[in-house]
C-alpha cells in the first residue's frame, strides 16, 4: 500500500518547515510538495494529484478558504484540512461550507494533528 | 380862527376816530394781503373825514378854506389807494410798480397843489362864499377847470377798482360767501352816497357824503379782510404758538383749499403762504393727491407717513388729517399737521442695518463653527480609522510574526517531546532550531514594541529619539545625514510625539516608496516654531494622484499626519516631483504656556 500523499500549503516558511517536522516518522504519510498561496495550491493540485492538502487559512493573493472551494469543485477527490491560528467556530463552519475535511488550530499537538490527518482521509475514503 | 361846532361835525369826527381804529387794526394785521394798502385807504379817509368835520366846525370863509385844503390830502389819495387797494386785494399786485404808482398819482399830486394855491389860479374853486341858507353855515363854491379832471379822474380810479373787485366776487367759491358780501356791500357804498349826492337826495343840503361813504365802505372791508377768517378768533398766544412750531400746520376748508399755514409748513412744502393761501391743497402737492380720496368720508384723525422733496434731500413727514369742528359739531374744513421724521427715520434704518449686521455675524460665526464642527468630526472620524488601522497592524504583525514564531517553537518543542522519551539521549544541537525560534520571538516582540511607541521617546526626547531611529538606518547602509539645533531641548510631549510620528511615517514612506536611501533630515527651532524636515533625492511621486491612488493605509499615514500637525496650529508641506525626489516639512508652534528649558530631562 502506497503512503498518503500530502500536500502542505503555507505562506510562512517556519510553519511549511514545522508542519513537516511533526509528520517525520510517520511511513503511511509522504509530503509530495509545498504551496505558498491559493493559486500555488491549486496549480500543484492539478500537477501533483495529492490526496490531502494542509491548508493555511489566511494568506495573501488567494485564501484558504477561496482556494479549498477551488479545488473541492474542480477535484473533488483531493482531501483539505484546514490549519489555523484562529479559534474559532465561524472558520470551522465556513470551512465545511467550501468542502474542507477538517478545521485544527496550527498549535495542536503532534498527536491531534495526525489523528486529524488520518480522520480527514477516512472521511474521504468513505465518501 | 372861528369856530361853530354843528352836529355833523361830531358825525364826521366819530367817522374820522374809527377810521383811525381800522388803521390800528390793519395795522396789527399787516401780513394778510391787502392791510396794509387797507391802511393806507382808510388813512386818506381819516383825513377827509377830520379835514371835513373841521371845515364844518369853521365859523369863517377863511377857517373853512384852510379846512377844505387840508381835506384835499385826503380827497386826492383815497381814489388812487383805493385802486392800489383793489389790485392788490384781486391778486393783481404785479401791476404795483413804483413806476406806475408815481404815474397814478402824478395827476392827485397836481390837484394838491393846485387846491393849495387856488387864490393864484382859481382852477379848483373858482370862487367860494359862506352859505347861511342851511342848518349850519356852508362852504359854498364854484368848480374851476382843474376840479374837473379831478372828479373825472377820482371817478374813473374808483370805477376800474369796484369793476376789479366785482369780477374777483364773481368767480369767487361759496366759502367765502359772507366775506364776498361784505366785500360787494363795500363796494356798493361809495356809489350809493355818491349817487345820493349827485341827485340831490342828500338828507342834509350841502353835506357831502362821500367820506361816510368810504367809513363804511371801510368797515365792510375790514368785516370781509379779518372778520371771517376762521384763525383770527384763535387768540394771539396760540396764533405766535402755531407760528413758532416746529411741526407744519395747514388749515383747509371743505374743498380742501388752503385756508391758512404755519412757517414749517411753507418750509416743508417749500411755497409762501401768501401764494398758497386760496389754492386747492392737491396743487401745491400732487403727489399727495390720493390721500383725500383714500379717506373720503373716513372720521377721526388719519395717520400716514408721506415725504417731501427730491433724491438726496427728501425728507419723511408723519401726516396727521383731522376734522376741524365748529362749535355747533359742525365740519368746517381739515387740519392737517405734518411732522418731521426724517431723523427718526434714519436712526431706525442705521439701527436695522446694525441689526442686520450683526445677525450676519452671527450667522457667518455659526457657520465657521459648524464647519468647524464638521472638521472636528471628521478629525475624530479620521483618528478613529487610524486607531482601527493601527489595531490591525498590530493584529497582523502579531499574526505575522509573533505568533508563527512561537508555534514554530513549540512545534519543534513538542516533537523533541514526542520524540524523546524520559531516559533517552539528547544529541548536541538538538535544540538550537527551537531555542533560535524563542530568541526571533524576542526580537520580534522589541520591535513591535519600538514601533508601537519608542521608549527613548519618552526617555530621552525627540532630538535622541530621531538620531536613533536615523542610526539603525544608518546601520542598514542608508546614506542618512541627520542636523538638529536643539541641542538638549525638550519640547512638549505632544509636539515630540507628533513630530516623532511625521519623521517615522516620512521614512517608511521612504523605505516603501523612494527607491533611494539618500536621505536629509533636519530638525530646526526658529523662534517659537520647531521645523522638521525629510528630504529625499528618490523617485518622487505627483502628491495629490498619491493621496488618491495610495492604499488606505498609506493614504491614511499622510493625512493623520497632517491633521494631527494642524491640530497643534502647525502646517505640514509635501513637495514632490516625480523624478526629483519629495520633501516633507512640518512646522508646529510651540504652545505660549511652554517655557523652554521648563522641563527638566534629568527629573525623567
Amino acid at each position: 500500500m502506497s503512503p498518503t500523499r500530502l500536500l502542505i500549503v503555507d505562506d510562512h516558511d517556519l510553519m511549511r518547515e514545522s508542519t513537516q517536522l511533526m509528520l517525520e516518522g510517520e511511513p503511511d504519510l509522504e509530503v509530495v510538495g509545498e504551496a505558498v498561496n491559493g493559486h500555488h495550491a491549486l496549480e500543484l493540485c492539478r500537477q501533483l494529484r495529492p490526496d490531502l492538502v494542509l491548508m493555511d487559512v489566511r494568506m495573501p493573493e488567494m485564501d484558504g478558504l477561496t482556494a479549498t472551494r477551488a479545488i473541492k469543485e474542480e477535484l473533488p477527490g483531493i482531501s483539505v484540512l484546514l490549519l489555523s491560528v484562529y479559534e474559532s467556530d465561524d472558520y470551522r463552519w465556513e470551512g465545511a461550507s467550501v468542502g474542507a475535511a477538517g478545521y485544527i488550530l496550527k498549535d495542536a499537538s503532534r498527536q491531534q494533528l495526525l489523528e486529524a490527518v488520518r480522520k480527514a482521509l477516512s472521511q474521504s475514503g468513505e465518501g | 380862527m372861528h369856530w361853530q361846532v354843528t352836529p355833523y361835525s361830531y358825525l364826521l369826527l366819530v367817522a374820522a376816530a374809527m377810521s383811525a381804529v381800522l388803521v390800528f387794526f390793519a395795522w396789527r394785521r399787516r401780513g394778510t394781503p391787502g392791510a396794509e394798502t387797507f391802511a393806507l385807504l382808510m388813512t386818506g379817509v381819516c383825513i377827509w373825514a377830520a379835514g371835513y368835520a373841521l371845515e364844518l366846525s369853521g365859523a369863517d370863509l377863511p377857517t373853512k378854506i384852510f379846512w377844505a385844503k387840508a381835506e384835499y390830502i385826503g380827497i386826492a389819495t383815497v381814489p388812487v389807494v383805493w385802486l392800489a387797494f383793489a389790485l392788490r386785494y384781486t391778486g393783481r399786485e404785479g401791476h404795483l410798480t413804483p413806476r406806475n404808482l408815481a404815474l397814478l398819482s402824478a395827476l392827485p399830486l397836481i390837484t394838491l397843489l393846485l387846491a393849495w394855491t387856488n387864490e393864484a389860479h382859481g382852477l379848483v374853486w373858482s370862487s367860494t362864499r359862506l352859505s347861511e341858507g342851511g342848518p349850519f353855515p356852508a362852504l359854498e363854491v364854484d368848480h374851476g377847470a382843474w376840479f374837473w379832471v379831478h372828479w373825472s379822474y377820482s371817478y374813473l380810479l374808483l370805477l376800474v377798482g369796484t369793476i376789479l373787485l366785482i369780477s374777483m366776487l364773481t368767480r369767487s367759491p361759496n366759502l367765502y360767501r359772507k366775506q364776498n358780501l361784505a366785500l360787494l356791500l363795500a363796494v356798493a357804498i361809495p356809489w350809493v352816497g355818491n349817487g345820493v349826492y349827485v341827485l340831490g337826495l342828500s338828507p342834509v343840503p350841502n353835506l357831502d357824503l362821500t367820506p361816510f361813504a368810504f367809513l363804511l365802505s371801510g368797515m365792510a372791508i375790514a368785516l370781509s379782510l379779518f372778520g371771517f377768517r376762521l384763525l383770527d378768533v384763535v387768540p394771539v398766544a396760540r396764533a405766535n404758538v402755531l407760528e413758532g412750531m416746529a411741526d407744519g400746520v395747514l388749515v383747509l376748508d371743505l374743498q380742501e383749499r388752503v385756508i391758512d399755514m404755519n412757517p414749517a409748513a411753507e418750509r416743508f412744502l417749500g411755497c409762501s403762504a401768501r401764494k398758497s393761501i386760496g389754492r386747492e391743497f392737491t396743487g401745491l402737492v400732487p403727489n399727495w393727491s390720493g390721500l383725500f380720496e383714500r379717506y373720503h368720508g373716513q372720521a377721526g384723525e388719519i395717520h400716514e407717513e408721506v415725504s417731501l422733496g427730491k433724491e438726496t434731500e427728501r425728507r419723511a413727514y408723519e401726516l396727521t388729517l383731522s376734522p376741524v369742528v365748529d362749535r355747533k359739531g359742525h365740519s368746517r374744513g381739515r387740519l392737517i399737521l405734518l411732522h418731521d421724521i426724517t431723523e427718526r427715520k434714519r436712526v431706525e434704518e442705521e439701527v436695522r442695518q446694525l441689526n442686520a449686521t450683526l445677525e450676519k455675524r452671527v450667522d457667518d460665526r455659526t457657520a465657521q463653527l459648524a464647519d468647524r464642527e464638521r472638521q472636528l468630526e471628521d478629525l475624530v472620524g479620521k483618528l478613529m480609522t487610524a486607531h482601527e488601522e493601527e489595531r490591525r497592524w498590530l493584529a497582523y504583525e502579531m499574526h505575522d510574526s509573533l505568533i508563527q514564531l512561537v508555534i514554530a517553537a513549540q512545534r519543534y518543542i513538542q516533537t523533541f517531546a514526542d520524540t524523546h522519551p524520559p531516559g533517552s539521549k539528547v544529541r548536541h544541537g538538538e535544540l538550537d532550531r527551537p531555542l533560535e525560534l524563542v530568541r526571533q520571538t524576542v526580537q520580534e516582540g522589541r520591535r513591535l514594541v519600538k514601533g508601537l511607541r519608542p521608549t527613548t521617546l519618552d526617555d530621552f526626547g525627540l532630538v535622541i529619539a530621531v538620531r536613533q531611529r536615523v542610526e539603525e538606518l544608518q546601520n542598514e547602509g542608508w546614506e542618512i545625514s541627520y542636523e538638529e539645533t536643539l541641542g538638549g531641548e525638550r519640547l512638549p510631549p505632544e509636539v515630540e510625539i507628533t513630530l516623532f510620528r511625521v519623521a517615522q511615517e516620512a521614512l517608511n514612506n521612504v523605505q516603501k516608496h523612494a527607491r533611494t536611501t539618500a536621505v536629509c533630515v533636519a530638525l530646526t527651532q526658529r523662534g517659537r516654531r520647531v521645523r522638521l524636515e525629510i528630504r529625499d533625492e528618490g523617485r518622487g511621486f505627483d502628491p495629490s494622484a498619491a493621496l488618491a491612488e495610495q492604499g488606505p493605509v498609506e493614504r491614511l499615514g499622510l493625512s493623520t499626519m497632517r491633521e494631527r500637525v494642524v491640530l497643534l496650529g502647525g502646517e505640514l508641506e509635501i513637495r514632490s516631483i516625480p523624478g526629483a525626489g519629495t520633501s516633507i516639512v512640518a512646522e508646529v508652534p510651540l504652545p505660549a504656556t511652554f517655557e523652554a528649558g521648563g522641563t527638566d530631562r534629568e527629573g525623567r
